[in-house]
């Protein structure tokens, strides 16, 4: 144990933590503040995320026919609200725009049409008309819903659609720009998390091998199973580097409130995606969660291995930096951002982890049975 | 009990030791040969992080490879470059080692400052060893090949970086540990070894060559050293005709020490051998006949 607790310690540099804390900061400025500080991101976004909530308020996690024409009489409160509004508005009254769906068409090419446009909608930012976009958006949405099953070549995804279609899910009132947000967030943390195990952990045997401690290690009792301690501290380090990071990230996105969508199905009318499992946002963001160990873990493995054969650091970068880009790819595409997302082939999400954790694995396991043979010339 | 048993390592085609036959019990052993004949490869077996390719090394019977950390928790250990962390201090650092050796971190605390003493480390224990001379390592590193109170005490050329008086105090140390502990020393100084060791062991090609006391050593040498003053102008007619192995300058001669197997002229009488003269002779002009 005490071995384990050294190892651990020695992984733990205060100038790779520096270093780690001032990419996190980059990393922050340069890809993820705007998903925290843009939430949601404009207008009718910000209407969108109200009216959901609200939907959520009114008709439970799920919107079903009735609620549906329920949903369009508030609509067309909304519509009168606006054409309320209109009728208020002298400029209306000069251009002859008296209703909502007279405003709506306006032909903006004409330029006394377009001042009035922007000045009700961008100066004055009257509510109900952003609220009105966010409506037609949703009803659209939900009128249109399974009519997208033909953009869907594969058969398998044609299936998972109609399964979809058949169940209650559907009707989820689970808004894109969530999923959208926490896709974003998630996918580019997780490549931060990458670069920041594969940082700490990439010097586990480096750093003896450089200063020729291995000799000296290997001729104490414990020998070479310090191989193993080794490869258990790195494994601790990277489940506390991961802990952390997702503490942090969580920390950040309880400010952006969706909590009150964790419970709704994902699987909804007004999703970009369907997907292969029946997921609740909640069961999602757990998914996620452990597929971000599982990738943070292979990327602890790969990092161990490297740094164990690498006879110094321009090679170990130099093996572990086509790891951390392809694991970062595959992180970006589908391994964690749009997780199990039907647009990608299931096959495809399930057999690249199960590759990496195989290949990964195999590594470790040849270098340990290597460890008992090998010659420390 | 440590018993090398024919043990030879191959790399490849390269011989790295051929058919090494070598039995020790408690004392100091001086492995000595030049650079390159082996001694580290014999070193790094004993302390198994090499593996042989024939024959076995048994400790009490038992072969070290199967006894794996039974064995290691036995030895000490101070390899040709001893590692160490530049930021860490003496103290931290046998602290860490003393864990990798299974020894309890209460014994550890005790211990640490008791062989930091012994080197002469004690004002320096809490200080990192990033600006430590070449010696002061050096020592570091004797005392944590000491640290488990080991039975067997390996030590590839230890007194690298010593001063003199460092030398002499290590030298006294070994003899007062050598009671009852197995103690190889390997090097290729010969004043290491020549007060203390109570066997030589000399590798050429590959394989041993000798396993002797000093004085058996010395005595294949006996009456065929002999010494004698020369002009500076003799002197390339001198290295000519004779065998030296060792030659200096004093009150504006040269002074030759050489090897002849007759008396070269009536007026020159031999010289009692060193280790010295054995060391040169074996490795400077071939094996002794």
């Amino acid at each position: 144990m005490r071995v384990f607790l050294y190892e651990l310690r020695k992984l733990f540099n205060w100038k790779v933590l520096l270093l780690i804390l001032f990419i996190s900061f980059l990393f922050y400025k340069l890809f993820l503040s705007f998903y925290f500080e843009n939430f949601p991101n404009g207008r009718p976004a910000k209407d969108e995320f109200m009216i959901t909530k609200e939907m959520i308020n009114k008709y439970g996690h799920e919107m079903d026919e009735k609620e549906f024409q329920h949903f369009k009489n508030w609509y067309k409160q909304k519509k009168d609200e606006a054409n309320a509004y209109l009728k208020s508005q002298q400029d209306a009254e000069k251009l002859g725009i008296t209703t909502y769906e007279q405003f709506r068409q306006l032909d903006l090419t004409n330029k006394q049409y377009a001042d009035f446009h922007e000045k009700v909608v961008f100066v004055d930012q009257a509510d109900v008309f952003w609220e009105l976009q966010a409506f037609e958006n949703i009803i659209e949405q939900y009128e249109s819903k399974g009519r997208d099953i033909e953009s869907y070549t594969d058969e398998d995804q044609q299936e998972r659609v109609k399964q979809i279609m058949a169940n209650n899910d559907v009707n989820s009132v689970f808004p894109y720009l969530v999923y959208e947000n926490y896709n974003e967030l998630t996918r580019f943390w997780t490549v931060l998390i990458i670069i920041s195990v594969v940082m700490v952990t990439c010097r586990v045997h480096i750093t003896d091998r450089l200063n020729n401690a291995i000799s000296l290690q290997y001729t104490t009792k414990t020998g070479r199973n310090l191989f193993s301690l080794k490869l258990l501290a790195a494994l601790a380090a990277t489940a506390l580097i991961t802990t952390v990071q997702i503490v942090i990230f969580w920390f950040f996105y309880l400010g952006n409130g969706t909590q009150a969508f964790f419970p709704l199905s994902i699987n909804s009318f007004y999703n970009f995606y369907y997907f292969w499992f029946d997921f609740t946002f909640e069961g999602y963001i757990i998914t996620t969660v452990i597929a971000i160990y599982i990738v943070a873990i292979v990327a602890a493995l790969f990092s161990v291995f490297f740094s164990r054969i690498a006879q110094n650091y321009i090679t170990l970068i130099g093996s572990l930096v086509p790891i951390v880009v392809l694991l970062s790819y595959c992180t970006l595409k589908y391994l964690v951002g749009e997780l199990f997302a039907i647009l990608h082939p299931l096959m495809l999400t399930i057999g690249t982890f199960l590759v990496l954790i195989a290949i990964s694995t195999i590594f470790i396991i040849y270098r340990m049975k290597q460890e008992k043979l090998v010659d420390l010339i | 009990m440590l018993i090398v048993d024919h043990v030879s390592k191959y790399y490849g085609n390269f011989i790295a030791l051929e058919n090494v036959h070598l039995q020790f019990d408690n004392g100091i052993y001086g492995l000595l040969a030049p650079n390159g004949a082996g001694k580290t490869t014999l070193m790094k077996m004993l302390v198994t992080l090499i593996f042989p390719t024939k024959g076995e090394i048994r400790y009490n019977g038992e072969n070290i490879i199967h006894l794996g950390s039974k064995y290691r928790e036995l030895l000490g250990y101070l390899p040709q470059q001893f590692g160490y962390y530049k930021h860490y201090t003496p103290a931290k650092y046998l602290l860490y080692l003393s864990a990798l050796k299974g020894i309890s971190k209460h014994e550890a605390k005790e211990k640490i400052p008791e062989l930091l003493k012994l080197v002469g480390l004690e004002d320096v224990m809490h200080k990192k060893m990033r600006k430590f001379s070449g010696g002061m390592i050096q020592r570091v590193g004797i005392a944590q090949a000491l640290l488990n109170d080991p039975k067997i005490l390996i030590l590839d050329e230890p007194t690298a970086g010593l001063d003199p008086t460092e030398r002499a105090r290590f030298r006294k140390l070994l003899t007062q540990l050598a009671n009852n502990r197995i103690i190889i020393l390997s090097t290729h100084i010969v004043s290491d070894v020549e007060s203390i060791a109570n066997e030589i062991i000399m590798i050429k090609d590959k394989t041993i060559l000798y396993k002797k006391p000093i004085r058996e050593l010395c005595q294949l040498l006996s009456g065929r050293i002999y010494e004698t003053a020369a002009d500076f102008q003799d002197a390339e007619i001198f290295r000519k005709r004779f065998a030296t192995i060792s030659e200096k300058q004093e009150n504006g001669q040269m002074i030759f020490r050489f090897v002849s197997d007759e008396q070269p002229n009536e007026n020159w009488k031999s010289v009692e051998p060193t280790l010295e003269d054995v060391f040169l002779h074996v490795y400077g002009e071939g094996a002794l006949a």
